[in-house]
């Protein structure tokens, strides 16, 4: 029998074999640029809000009424007018009125474990440079990190007149062609609590 | 050209047949072709975003590293002086590079540090640094506080462009000056009223004595005659040389006669000639009042025209009501008499404005004209060729006389010359008499008022008893300083001082004056003791204003350029409001809420109690160093003066104050209805003027530091019929005075206040206890108007408003940063050892990093991307 035409098809299987990889190149290449692009930004929001938590202790200090508990229980009217307005009528995303660094017997935000919470709504606000966790949540899930927002795992560290800022987070790359399991994220900023020594 | 393409199409596919084996393999040509290079393209954008990434992070990474770095903040800087610095315990490139090291973190992999450095720059040492921060700093507080107090500073503002002090001190310095030579020919007028009075009553004697001799001579030569009449030839000798005796006598009694009348003829041309200075004296005065009378009526006119000029709105004195009128008088800057209505050419009655000058003046014309009516009717017209003949027979007859012998003389020769009796036609023989009416119309010319002489003396002699009060310093404020821990060296002119205690001598002299005018007058002592005493007052005014144009240098300043007012406003009123003095130092604190107390158990200070540094003690008060580590309180009082003993700051202060008082109060106390109503005492009046004027600031000062208040402008004084209750009832409670001298304050000038008290119910704005730099009297009410003036101001704001006037831009931070270098070094001292040009408020850093490359797509990108970056972050 006659073997006709014996190359038919190899370009075919050329491409087959070829192309796969070239792609899977390519969204590799860029599921890396969305890891590295999303590090990044979480740093940024992440040395923002480290800055930021540190600058709590010092007006906190400069307001000190009766409504913060690290502070004797009235503190001067003027204090405690703009202790209330921010306690009640500010955003709380951008400073916290609590003295959540004072230390347990101190103040009664650390007490309560707020720091954490001060923290979290402090990286939405860098984050998004809003105040809106649905916002950091879409975000944070388009940058891969598993679970958005509420995969991320804050810590913050008040000793020493330094806070420490640490988030752990897990995140999977954008194209996971062998399904490889997602990676662990750690990532810490410090900075200077103003005013404590 | 369609052949041409087929022919070209079969040539390749001929070609690829034969050569290429067909199209196996061709897509992987392809894409090794165009793909890698497309891939590679895409690496090199992907690798060129992650740089800029992590360039962008390393520049917020460096910012937080500088931000943490400033947060180590000198806490007592800050909190004491609301100045941030960075702290001087730790190391700032230590500090830098922990913060740096730990936020890499943040970065992953992306970059590695290969060196850093930070260091500190701009020092609160440097005098722009300083003063950047205080603005910063009292940007909001001192307006704040200024507005709580009162403060209008606009108005303030224009009313001390306005003020009439000045003008009205350099008017009385002038004045007094040409008083003084005016007081000497005066002085020099009398001496030769006292000359003529000697000579007259000389003459007198010799007219006497003359005919007396003159008499017994005639006698001689009648007994001559009758002799010879009678042809007795045996007496005739003996009688004739009788005669010759007593022509010898009368030739003595003839020349001293012609001596004294040369000799009264003299004294009365001298005091023609001094008659004559005092006249072209009083015409210049009289040139000058008429002079000045029609620049006041130009300037009213002027002033008329404008609008809305401010000092416009000074209350006339005495209305009491707080009405603003629309005219200041001109006396307010008149040099001698210019304040009243009288017809040119004569000194105007004074409306109790009147200026030293004036009453000095009245005096003057008075005791001239007194001293001319005598003259006219005394000193006859062509009295010289009259006195000259007379002189002239005078002296003839003495020759004749001198070699007359009776016996060849008889009765007849003595009724024609030589040997005729001279009658004096010249001078009246009784002159002597007009001259001691004279004398006694001088003496009593000063005035008539003993009641009023006596009150005034009693006046001064309580305004003496005053001002030697210890009240000076707080005795509890007594650092004196090391010099070695200055920052800069710090000087304080003691000659400000010693003016100051020239007011003790200054007083003493005005009641010498008044002295004389008591009990028997003698116009000779007087008017030495007003020469006198206007010499020291011409000096003392003169200092005055030298001084305060030496001294209000900021004042042109701010008239000139409007905006460089709130600066200064909020430079030195950060000082008046952060700083301790010592009416604040116990229990006031800072616009931050620190405690003055602190300060003061810092400098371990203790309290003494009481006051101290009498006016006497001035003079021994000197920039006496020690070795304080820092000031305890009286630290306002350092940046007003610059004196590193706190009882020569407090005492320099003190006068500061008294001198701004002094300029305000003058428009009050020119005004002074009790004063007006002392007019009658003619001279002595200019005692009761400079004893006013030297006793209102002195009160003024004593009531503001016991922390009391006192308006800025004065419109009612406290030597004034609405202003004593006032004052008896603002130094009552604060004053170690004696019942009897508290009783003569109260009841002082009861006459001239007519037993009337004052129709006022309001009462100056007064307590014990201010509240810390709250409202001015306490409860915040910020009226800035009451009975006695314009702008109730304490301590605290006076000290502001004499910075402002006083201290230079230079020495203003010079001396803080003295204060700041002080305190801090000492509450640091355990630590460290403080020096506020390692103050600094701002960091730099140098950063030399290297970005990691993510794919190593050529060995020679194998040690990354190195970069270097400085970056700079200031408070």
């Amino acid at each position: 029998m006659k073997r006709e035409n014996t190359e038919k098809g190899s370009v075919t299987i050329e491409a087959a074999i070829i192309l796969p990889i070239f792609c899977a190149l390519f969204m590799a290449l860029n599921g890396f640029f969305f890891v590295f692009n999303a590090q990044n930004q979480i740093a940024h929001a992440l040395v923002q809000s480290a800055t930021s938590l540190g600058m709590d202790s010092y007006a906190n200090n400069q307001i000190a009424s009766g409504l913060d508990g690290a502070n004797g229980f009235w503190g001067s009217l003027s204090d405690l007018i703009q202790d209330g307005y921010r306690r009640f009528f500010s955003s709380k995303y951008f400073s916290s009125p609590n003295d959540w660094y004072a230390g347990k017997k101190k103040g009664m935000g650390a007490a309560l474990g707020m720091g954490n919470d001060d923290a979290k709504r402090r990286f939405v606000a860098y984050l998004t440079g809003d105040t809106s966790d649905s916002k950091a949540n879409q975000k944070l899930k388009s940058f891969g990190v598993e679970r958005g927002l509420d995969g991320m795992n804050f810590k913050v560290e008040s000793s020493g007149g330094d806070v420490t800022l640490t988030v752990t987070y897990k995140m999977g790359v954008w194209f996971d062609m062998f399904g490889k399991k997602k990676m662990d994220i750690t990532q810490s900023a410090k900075a200077k609590m103003w005013g404590e020594k | 050209m369609k052949a041409w393409f087929k022919e070209k199409r079969k040539a390749i596919r001929h070609f690829l047949k034969r050569k290429v084996n067909g199209t196996k393999g061709m897509l992987s040509i392809f894409l090794a072709l165009v793909v890698s290079p497309l891939l590679m393209s895409t690496f090199i954008f992907i690798e060129y975003a992650r740089i800029q990434s992590i360039q962008e992070l390393m520049k917020e990474v460096m910012g937080s590293s500088l931000y943490s770095t400033l947060g180590h903040y000198d806490d007592y800087v800050e909190e004491r002086f609301d100045l941030l610095s960075i702290s001087q315990k730790d190391d700032v490139n230590t500090t830098y590079q922990g913060y740096m090291k730990a936020n890499m973190n943040a970065l992953g992999k992306g970059a590695s540090i290969q060196s850093m450095e930070a260091s500190g720059q701009h020092s609160l040492g440097s005098a722009s640094i300083l003063k950047q921060q205080i603005y910063e700093a009292s940007e909001y507080t001192v307006m704040a506080q200024a507005m709580w107090d009162g403060f209008d500073l606009d108005r303030i503002k224009k009313k001390l462009d306005g003020l009439p002090g000045m003008k009205q001190l350099n008017a009385g310095a002038e004045v007094a000056n040409k008083a003084v030579g005016y007081a000497n020919d005066t002085k020099d007028m009398i001496n030769s009223v006292k000359d003529f009075q000697e000579k007259a009553k000389d003459f007198k004697e010799k007219c006497q004595n003359y005919k007396t001799k003159y008499q017994a001579f005639q006698t001689a030569m009648q007994t001559v005659e009758s002799i010879r009449n009678s042809g007795q030839e045996e007496g005739l000798p003996a009688a004739e040389a009788a005669a010759d005796a007593a022509a010898r006598e009368l030739a003595t009694a003839t020349k001293e006669l012609s001596t004294s009348l040369g000799n009264l003829y003299d004294a009365s041309k001298d005091l023609k000639e001094k008659m004559e200075k005092v006249k072209k004296d009083l015409s210049e005065v009289k040139e000058a009042t008429k002079k000045k009378k029609e620049e006041s009526k130009e300037a009213a006119t002027e002033s008329a025209a404008s609008t809305g000029t401010e000092i416009a709105t000074i209350p006339a004195a005495g209305n009491g009501t707080g009405t603003e009128v629309a005219t200041v008088p001109a006396n307010g800057s008149t040099e001698v008499a210019t304040t009243g209505t009288a017809a040119d050419g004569e000194i105007p009655d004074g409306e109790g404005a009147e200026t030293i000058g004036t009453d000095a003046y009245k005096w003057f014309e008075e005791m001239h004209k007194a001293t001319e009516n005598f003259a006219n009717k005394q000193i006859q017209k062509g009295i010289d060729a009259i006195v000259e003949a007379e002189k002239t027979s005078l002296n003839n007859q003495a020759t004749a006389l001198s070699s007359f012998t009776a016996s060849g003389h008889s009765m007849a020769d003595l009724s024609s010359a030589p040997l005729g009796k001279i009658e004096m036609k010249g001078f009246k023989e009784d002159v002597a008499k007009y001259v001691d009416e004279l004398v006694d119309i001088l003496d009593k010319s000063a005035t008539a008022d003993q009641d009023g002489i006596k009150e005034v003396i009693a006046v001064g002699r309580l305004a003496q008893k005053l001002m030697d009060m210890k009240i000076f310093y707080d005795n509890s404020l007594d650092s004196n300083i090391n010099p070695a821990l200055l920052a800069h060296t710090s000087s304080f002119d003691t000659s400000t001082l010693l003016t100051a205690s020239g007011f003790a001598g200054m007083l003493q002299d005005a009641i010498d004056f008044a002295d004389a005018c008591y009990g028997i007058p003698n116009v000779f002592k007087m008017i030495t003791k007003l020469a006198s005493f206007l010499i020291n007052l011409a000096k003392f005014l003169a200092g005055l204003v030298t001084w305060m144009a030496e001294h209000f240098i900021n004042l042109a300043k701010f008239l000139v350029n409007y905006q460089e007012y709130y600066h200064a406003f909020l430079l030195y009123g950060y000082a008046a409001y952060n700083l301790p003095n010592r009416t604040t130092y116990k229990k006031g604190s800072t616009l931050t809420g620190y405690s003055f107390q602190k300060v003061f158990s810092l400098a371990g200070g203790s309290d003494k109690g009481g006051k101290g540094g009498a006016m006497s003690d001035i003079a021994s008060l000197g920039n006496n160093s020690g070795s304080d580590p820092m000031f305890k309180g009286a630290e306002l009082e350092y940046m007003l003066t610059g004196a590193n003993s706190e009882y020569t700051a407090q005492a320099g202060a003190f006068f500061d104050g008294y001198m701004l008082r002094l300029m305000v109060d003058c428009y009050a106390v020119f005004n002074s209805d009790i004063l007006k109503a002392l007019s009658g005492l003619g001279p002595v009046r200019i005692v009761a003027t400079v004893i006013f004027l030297l006793l209102e600031p002195f009160l003024d000062m004593v009531i503001l530091v016991n922390g009391g208040t006192q308006v800025l402008f004065k419109t009612t004084a406290y030597l004034s019929t609405k202003g004593l209750p006032h004052l008896a009832q603002d130094m009552a409670g604060i004053l170690d005075l004696s019942d009897e001298q508290k009783s003569t304050l109260g009841g002082m000038f009861e006459r001239e206040r007519g037993g009337g008290s004052s129709t006022g119910t309001e009462v100056a704005v007064y307590h014990d206890d201010p509240a810390k730099h709250g409202g001015q009297d306490g409860s915040g009410k910020t009226n800035d108007k009451n009975e006695m003036g314009y702008f109730p101001l304490d301590y605290t704001a006076h000290g502001a408003i004499l910075m402002i006037l006083c201290t230079p831009y230079d020495q203003y931070t010079d001396r803080m940063q003295n204060l700041i270098q002080l305190e801090a070094k000492e509450k640091h001292k355990k630590d460290f050892d403080f020096d506020i040009n390692k103050a600094y408020t701002s960091v730099h850093s140098d950063n030399k990093y290297k970005l990691n490359i993510f794919m190593n797509l050529s060995p020679t990108l194998t040690g990354g991307f190195p970069y270097e970056k400085q970056k700079d972050l200031a408070y």
